[in-house]
């Protein structure tokens, strides 16, 4: 039994700068000089009234362009961030794969990482080395684990990565884009063990810019406008509406030179792409 | 694993500040015992962190042993030529001494720019903060231990007596890691809301050197000063901590100041955490 409950959540950046983080415009203000002009910390509201309600079975699917709350909502579910205003309730034991190398070290072996990246998972280090094993087969990378992570390939440290994160099965799952990883053989396995997990997770959230990947999985659909929800129901209603208001194709549709417009193993490379960077 | 309802900090508010002081000090209590809960990363962030430091070193962690001894040795020599005090007096006292403050002073002075330096950590997970404040704790504990060596080595050396006061290191100890838990949350807080507030930590932090007992004895200080001891918190858990090792009784002042700050202060730090917890992710 898992569920996610969000009613009229309000989330607020305050804006981080200089300004604002430093003591002497405090001291300032309350000497009543001149930058009293900006008493108030000014914030971006990321989110702003979402009603959520999610069960056992829900697939979750959240689009939008960028900057209109998506990260910020994966993150209230994921409970990063706290709202200012409403609630957020949420039951389950809960996997963010937005980060898969959550936790692990450059300068520490591959076998170390491995209880790192579990440790950070939540498991005892029992589970852990008993999970070890499992994971370096899947990792495929052998005699490599003996060696400190930080001379491995991006790719190769994102296998790890994507083994530990993968190894266990959450209750409610959270994914920011479809993952994938490594060389042509090693993805065709990566996608049978992520079909599996997904499956397998009482509650998917994904927020993903790709229609494909959000047909294919999700049942409920929530379309975001700068952080408030501008249609929430079923996929197929929603990303019709959301296509048709930007004047995309249909997602079946080919494009100029008979050219699919994303296919998922696209998707998943532009996500590899992001974790290399992050890897790195 | 997660069971529970976040509510928004300001819903606190409203009920009467007696019962959202209480509630703000309940979940202040709850987010150091989660922290307990995760002391498995607590353990592996302070043991990281000590190994990136030594790392490819060739003498490794025994160059923690190596500059504290060189470090008193040179000190005590100085101290004891220019005030004419006998170096077999000095050393252990200034030896004991400095290797506590430095323990006192490392984990306050970590805990400035923890939450900065770690907060890539809480970005895509919840977790508690207090873990980063364990592993400070902790790693700066381990690197005391080390040091133990060269207060066993002062002690043998020096021909320090030995008694049950020894004992009461225990208890010191213990008031001590409940007084930086809180303090060092609070100080690492404080820090990442407001960043100049960590040089002015630094800072006040060489002041207290100077004018906390650390090189001097408490009885070098001229009578009429003697509240510069008597109201200085550090000077109060360093007689705690330092005159059980020498074989030296604690005063009741000592144990009661103590008691009270760690205790009195923890409610209200407990309160101040409680009710700005959930608002550090936004400063980091």
């Amino acid at each position: 039994m898992a569920h996610i409950i969000l009613k009229n959540v309000v989330v607020d950046f305050p804006i981080a700068n200089a300004s604002s983080h430093s003591l002497q415009l405090r001291v300032f203000q309350s000497l009543g000089g001149k930058l009293t002009s900006h008493r108030k910390t000014v914030v971006v509201r990321a989110l702003d009234g979402v009603d959520l309600a999610l069960g056992d079975g829900d697939r979750l699917g959240i689009i939008g362009h960028n900057g209109s709350g998506k990260t910020t909502l994966l993150r209230v579910l994921a409970g990063v961030y706290s709202p200012v205003q409403g609630s957020a309730t949420i039951e389950g034991s809960i996997s963010s794969f937005t980060d898969l190398t959550l936790g692990m070290d450059p300068e520490s072996t591959g076998w170390e990482n491995i209880i790192f990246r579990c440790a950070f998972m939540g498991l005892s280090f029992h589970e852990a080395k008993r999970l070890s094993p499992a994971i370096a087969e899947f990792s495929e990378l052998g005699e490599y684990l003996n060696l400190p992570t930080r001379t491995y390939s991006a790719g190769m440290y994102l296998r790890l990565a994507f083994a530990i994160s993968t190894s266990t099965q959450p209750e409610i799952l959270i994914m920011d884009e479809m993952i994938s990883t490594g060389d042509a053989q090693f993805i065709e396995k990566a996608k049978r063990r992520l079909r599996e997990v997904v499956g397998k997770a009482n509650i998917l959230v994904i927020a993903s810019h790709t229609m494909e990947v959000i047909q294919r999985i999700c049942n409920k659909v929530v379309w975001l406008e700068r952080g408030t929800i501008k249609q929430i129901g079923s996929t197929e209603r929603v990303v019709h509406a959301y296509e048709s208001f930007y004047g995309v194709a249909t997602a079946n549709q080919t494009g100029p030179n008979g050219v699919r417009p994303l296919s998922d193993d696209a998707a998943a490379s532009m996500a590899f792409d992001a974790y290399n960077q992050q890897a790195l | 694993m997660n069971n529970e309802t976040i509510l928004p900090s300001s819903a606190i508010q409203g009920e009467g500040l007696a019962t959202s002081v209480k509630s703000a000090v309940i979940a202040g209590f709850k987010e150091l015992l989660g922290g307990i809960r995760h002391w498995r990363i607590s353990h592996l962030i302070g043991v990281r962190d000590l190994r990136h430091r030594y790392a490819r070193s060739k003498l490794g962690q025994l160059w923690l042993m190596l500059s504290t001894g060189v470090m008193i040795g040179v000190l005590s020599a100085v101290w004891s030529l220019l005030w004419h005090q006998p170096i077999h007096e000095l050393m252990p006292f200034i030896g004991v001494s400095l290797i506590i403050w430095n323990y006192l002073s490392n984990v306050l002075i970590d805990c400035t720019s923890i939450f900065i330096i770690q907060g890539h950590l809480y970005r895509n997970q919840k977790m508690n903060f207090s873990v980063l404040i364990f592993s400070v704790i902790y790693r700066n504990a381990i690197m005391l231990a080390h040091s133990l060596v060269v207060i066993a080595v002062l002690i043998v050396a020096f021909d320090v007596t030995v008694n049950w006061y020894l004992l009461q290191v225990v208890p010191a100890l213990g008031l001590t890691w409940i007084g930086m838990i809180w303090l060092g949350y609070l100080i690492a807080m404080i820090c990442v809301r407001f960043r100049d507030i960590i040089q002015v930590i630094t800072t006040w932090m060489t002041v207290l050197f100077y004018i906390t007992p650390v090189m001097w004895k408490p009885e070098f200080l001229p009578r009429q000063y003697d509240s510069i001891i008597e109201f200085n918190p550090f000077a109060q858990f360093l007689e705690i901590l330092r005159n059980p090792l020498l074989g030296q009784p604690v005063s009741s002042h000592a144990w009661l100041s103590t008691t009270f700050i760690v205790f009195g202060g923890g409610v209200i730090a407990l309160a101040v955490i409680g009710r700005y917890q959930r608002r550090i992710i936004f400063w980091i």
